[in-house]
């Protein structure tokens, strides 16, 4: 997500509790947002304000929280509450909080291994072109948009994670089978089978075990 | 007794009695063969599903045999009540019109005779509806081609046959009447079965990765030639009810046409390896198996009606036939898991022409053949033509084809909740453990 847009939705979500919550819940919840939320399409909000329920004993009722920011993300910039971000910095330096915002989930690292581990038993240009066809094809897949436009940005520059916090199980699923697809096109199905379980072989046997359960449901 | 009643009188009494009570016996005893000979038929043809559910699954993938066979299995239980339900009445009742029959619905009211024929045509409607199964192997919804089946037994493979082989009643089939020879069913149960899999086929389009980018095809090897084999004798070994049965009697005749088949079905292997050999391709075992059948399906059309010299012909020329429409559908990019379009349709074709090239002692006969031809035609034009309006039905109403995850998982697990063989599963993460946390 670009800078802009993170300030903007900072902003949002800061007026929308602002109205609702005391001003020491307000940096609690933003916190917990900039934390786990802060990369995610809007319609996750549901799932934060549930967090927020959870982390800081809401004392008011979670509709018409969940209402007023919803409502915000139609408001001109000039009807919003100013950057929070230098209050959030002084409630974090003053409660000594380290955050930074977190995509980390047991789900998307096996999904990230698996899939660098997969391209991997390939050849450059074999991989390459597998990579060119999920590009091709994954704006079309019924998935989180969040995760399509972290997945491409993946897919161009390899970066050491996939941003998206808490991605849906399924989608990520979705994404292996369009790359199983891609294998079966390029190098055909039988070594596609071949590959996809020695890939899993090999991460359970070089310390991808805990992932186990993970390859089960992803795959 | 009278003392005056001549003594020649009474002998003559007793003796004309006798001979009528030894008809009667003679009779009853000839139905009783025909009935025990047409049952043991029907369980040597009910024996080649088992043929076919073997073939089919060796030639799939381990991830999906299991799905294969239970394609199988469940086509000959639908495809029998239905059969029984529809398929009988439209194929054998009355026929006054030559497009269909209408009487002998859910048959329940009929003589011995009437139960044990039906028995053994139920026996090749379920054949004629399992050929589509293993064309379409793979990637097909379980669910989508149980439907298309029970449309075989119930109605596409009925109609054709009340043209070519009348009625058990009353009327004929016009082709029948036109005097077209398929003695078994080389085109009434074979080519329309493999009709319907080549419109299966076409709307459901190859398996993922079976051709690459430039249409070139790839191997996707079965998992078990072992089983291959073994469901080639299985069906070699039910044909010979098949065709012998189709006598619908004991006759003196079953020895030629068991004969026949015997021969056609070495000469279809030899003339598969023959153009194996002519094309320097390895000789595999799909492809040796699909010789010999395309060789018996060939002669199932003449195999009463042709010395054994033209069985080998025939029998030859099928094998080659199979092997070069197999060479066909491939460059056409179509996907035939197991070559059922190549040796159940364009053998059968072929062997139904040869039925009427080789009749004995009227050879070459040019009304005949115009017949044959026309028999074979009228067939392609029924059962290809309604298979493609019935799969492309199916795959607009309910979806034909699996999803792509299915495939990737297998229709085994993804279909039925199953693992083929869970303790030597090789190359594959879909392992029964594995399994156990696979959310379907």
């Amino acid at each position: 997500m670009k800078t802009n847009q993170l300030v903007r939705h900072k902003r949002i979500i800061y007026t929308g509790l602002e109205a609702h919550l005391e001003p020491n819940e307000v940096m609690k919840a933003l916190v917990l947002w900039e934390e786990k939320y802060s990369n995610q399409a809007k319609f996750s909000l549901r799932y934060f304000i549930d967090d927020v329920s959870k982390a800081i004993d809401l004392k008011v009722c979670s509709k018409p929280l969940y209402l007023s920011l919803v409502t915000n993300f139609s408001k001109s910039d000039s009807k919003l509450l100013p950057d929070p971000t230098q209050a959030l910095e002084n409630f974090k330096r003053q409660h000594n909080v380290n955050t930074k915002a977190q995509f980390a989930c047991p789900d998307t690292e096996a999904f990230h291994i698996l899939i660098s581990k997969w391209l991997g038993l390939l050849t450059p240009n074999d991989a390459a072109d597998i990579v060119e066809y999920v590009e091709a094809k994954i704006l079309k897949l019924r998935i989180q948009g969040e995760l399509k436009i972290q997945m491409l940005s993946w897919l161009k520059n390899r970066e050491d994670s996939i941003k998206v916090a808490n991605p849906k199980t399924k989608d990520l699923r979705k994404i292996i089978n369009l790359f199983y697809v891609g294998f079966c096109e390029n190098i055909g199905p039988t070594r596609a089978d071949e590959l996809l379980a020695e890939a899993v072989t090999r991460l359970k046997n070089n310390g991808g075990g805990v992932y186990s359960d993970i390859f089960s449901k992803l795959l | 007794m009278n003392a005056t009643f001549p003594k020649h009188l009474i002998f003559l009494i007793l003796l004309f009695n006798s001979q009528n009570a030894f008809s009667n016996v003679d009779a009853l005893f000839k139905e009783s063969v025909d009935v025990v000979w047409l049952a043991t038929a029907s369980a040597l043809v009910f024996f080649m599903q088992a043929g076919f559910a073997l073939i089919e699954s060796g030639m799939s993938r381990a991830k999906n045999c299991i799905n294969v066979a239970m394609k199988n299995y469940m086509d000959v239980c639908i495809g029998s009540l239905f059969f029984w339900l529809v398929g009988f009445g439209l194929m054998f009742g009355n026929n006054p019109t030559g497009w269909f029959g209408t009487s002998g619905f859910a048959l329940s009211d009929g003589s011995t005779w009437d139960y044990t024929f039906l028995l053994f045509q139920t026996m090749f409607a379920a054949t004629a509806a399992t050929i589509a199964s293993g064309a379409m192997a793979e990637r097909t919804k379980f669910s989508s081609y149980l439907i298309g089946a029970i449309f075989i037994t119930a109605f596409i493979y009925p109609i054709f046959g009340s043209w070519a082989w009348g009625s058990h009643y009353d009327g004929t089939g016009w082709l029948a009447d036109m005097g077209f020879i398929d003695f078994a069913g080389s085109t009434v149960v074979h080519s329309v079965g493999g009709w319907c899999a080549l419109a299966a086929i076409i709307i459901l389009g190859p398996r993922l990765g079976r051709f690459d980018k430039t249409g070139e095809p790839r191997d996707i090897p079965g998992h078990n030639l072992n089983l291959v084999a073994l469901g080639g004798f299985i069906l070699w070994f039910g044909w010979f009810g098949f065709n012998g049965g189709s006598t619908v009697g004991a006759d003196a005749g079953i020895g030629l046409i068991n004969l026949n088949t015997q021969l056609a079905a070495s000469a279809g292997a030899a003339g598969a390896m023959l153009a194996a050999g002519i094309m320097r391709t390895p000789i595999l075992v799909p492809t040796i198996v699909n010789g010999s059948l395309a060789g018996l399906v060939g002669i199932t059309a003449g195999c009463a009606s042709m010395e054994p010299m033209f069985a080998v012909i025939t029998g030859l020329t099928s094998g080659l036939i199979a092997f070069s429409a197999a060479t066909l559908l491939i460059k056409a990019g179509l996907d035939d898991v197991v070559g059922a379009v190549s040796v159940h349709a364009f053998a059968g074709a072929w062997g139904t022409l040869c039925a009427g090239f080789f009749v004995t002692g009227d050879l070459f006969n040019p009304d005949t053949i115009v017949v044959q031809a026309i028999g074979v035609v009228s067939c392609f034009a029924w059962a290809f033509g309604c298979g493609l309006a019935l799969f492309k039905l199916i795959d607009i109403l309910l979806g034909l084809r699996v999803r792509p995850m299915h495939e990737q998982r297998g229709l085994d697990y993804s279909e039925h909740a199953e693992v083929a063989y869970p303790e030597f599963h090789q190359n594959s993460f879909y392992t029964k453990s594995n399994l156990s946390g696979v959310e379907r």
